[in-house]
């Protein structure tokens, strides 16, 4: 049975939202930052894309481009409710509904046809009702596979909707550029022209052996791609896969050189990873510490430990571990610590009696900041720490243990 | 520009399906219209919920929140 699948995808979503927020900011160029002056451009408006303003540009290449850039800092909590809104919109019409990241959607149409009718009714319903209560809209694809309709929601925006029959596929990837596809990056466009290949329609005809040997056993997926064949289901979020990772990272206002200072802030993002992983049931045994510095040079090292781990102590003493072993060469950027090779919590009993204060300590902390909000009951030293905005990690989903609250 | 007020204030408003709708409320004895609920999100702090409501007198733009646990409501910030 041939599926019918709907990739959604919102149009400059943060943007969107804020101009509905702001009626003053609705037609004109606006720039969704982070807070502070580092904060580079998340999203812009259509009216700001106009100017060149684009996603990743720093303040000031923005205001090259548009000198009349209205800046607004994110507010993180409108954006992840309005997702949930719309997953939840999205729900009444198929359970099949796959987040992809917080302003898309993958749904699986395929059973609720002979409910709704057609997929673009399904789709127009959808879209009436967002438009009806936020004010936005999006961008829709519709195919028989989550890789022709996420690149049919490109193709019309914003508030389009493209359609395409199987029949179709052959003559819409012939001439198609291979970096129109989702999961072809720049590295594997370079190395596919490096072989000659520049459109779906060549890469589809390629030889799996050649496109192996170059890249592993993706080369097999890479003619598929060229091909417009994608087999891989629409998961819901409550069966998307256990994470492999909990993580959390932060750019600060100024350069840190101190390592004091740096300390203090480990603490505050062990404390992060900690209680997200307590929160899932997971522990974990290698932890990753990530520095940028300030010229923008990034390196992670990491330290695995016999017996996994999801206490905020000892998250914090393995991370200051590897700091202590490190010899910064410039001052600090960015600082970032994870928590991976995770299992779900064996629960064990402690035999000990200080492991056991530990845990009861922990577990009364993550109480108390459950019921009163994150670092209500913390450290001492964390308590001269300016409140940092938190950004939304691509990773985010309205539930399960990538959500984080905001 | 954004000014962060964190003010506890009296609303006025209408709660009609399930939803709620502030009407007015009081910012230093002056009595502010809301002519226009521009946007509403919700969002959880620790285990309260609160309902933010993003709205304009025609002039200004202001933030609410509404503590359905509580009945108290907030003037977050005003624009």
């Amino acid at each position: 049975m041939n599926r019918i699948i709907a990739h959604l995808d919102m149009d400059a979503y943060f943007a969107s939202v804020e101009q509905q927020c702001n009626p003053h900011l609705r037609g004109k160029p606006i720039a969704v930052t982070g807070r502070g002056n580092r904060g580079i451009v998340t999203t812009s408006s259509y009216e700001a894309r106009a100017y060149g303003v684009k996603t990743g540009m720093n303040r000031y290449d923005a205001v090259k481009k548009c000198p009349h850039l209205i800046f607004v800092e994110a507010n993180n909590s409108r954006y992840t409710d309005t997702s949930k809104g719309f997953v939840n919109l999205c729900r009444k019409f198929t359970p099949v509904v796959e987040v992809f990241s917080i302003d898309e959607v993958f749904l699986d149409l395929t059973g609720s046809i002979k409910l709704f009718g057609t997929a673009k009714k399904i789709i127009s319903e959808i879209r009436k009702e967002l438009l009806e209560e936020k004010g936005i809209t999006f961008s829709a694809g519709i195919g028989p596979n989550k890789l022709i309709a996420k690149l049919l929601s490109d193709m019309n925006k914003p508030n389009g909707l493209t359609e395409i029959a199987q029949k179709d596929i052959h003559g819409l990837l012939k001439n198609l550029p291979v970096s129109e596809i989702c999961g072809i990056g720049k590295k594997t466009e370079k190395k596919l022209l490096y072989l000659g290949i520049q459109t779906c329609g060549e890469l589809g005809r390629a030889d799996p052996v050649l496109l192996r040997r170059h890249f592993g056993i993706i080369g097999d997926a890479l003619v598929c791609m060229g091909l417009g064949k994608d087999d891989r289901p629409v998961v819901p979020v409550e069966e998307s896969p256990d994470p492999c990772s909990f993580g959390h990272s932060m750019t600060f206002d100024h350069d840190i050189s101190s390592k004091e200072a740096l300390k203090a802030q480990m603490l505050r993002l062990s404390e992060m990873v900690g209680r997200r992983t307590r929160e899932s049931d997971f522990s974990g045994r290698t932890i990753s510490l990530t520095i940028r510095y300030k010229d923008f040079t990034t390196f992670t090292r990491q330290t695995s430990l016999k017996t996994p781990i999801s206490k905020t102590r000892d998250i914090y003493s393995a991370a200051n571990k590897i700091m202590g072993a490190l010899n910064l060469s410039q001052s600090v950027r960015l600082l970032g610590i994870s928590l991976s090779n995770l299992i779900k919590d064996p629960k064990q009993l402690d035999l000990f009696p200080e492991e056991k204060k530990q845990k009861k300590v922990t577990s009364t902390m993550d109480s108390v900041n459950s019921r009163f909000g994150d670092f209500t009951l913390t450290w001492g030293s964390l308590l001269d720490l300016e409140e940092r905005a938190k950004i939304i990690s691509p990773a985010w989903r309205p539930e399960g243990p990538r959500k984080i609250e905001f | 520009m954004v000014i962060f007020l964190n003010e506890k204030i009296k609303v006025g408003a209408v709660f009609k399906n399930g939803s709620v709708f502030p009407k007015w409320f009081q910012c230093k004895n002056k009595k502010i219209t809301v002519e226009e609920i521009t946007y509403s999100w919700k969002r959880k702090n620790g285990g309260n919920s609160l309902i933010h409501f993003s709205v304009t007198d025609g002039a200004n733009l202001y933030e609410l929140s509404f503590q359905p646990e509580s009945l108290l409501w907030n003037l977050e910030a005003c624009e």
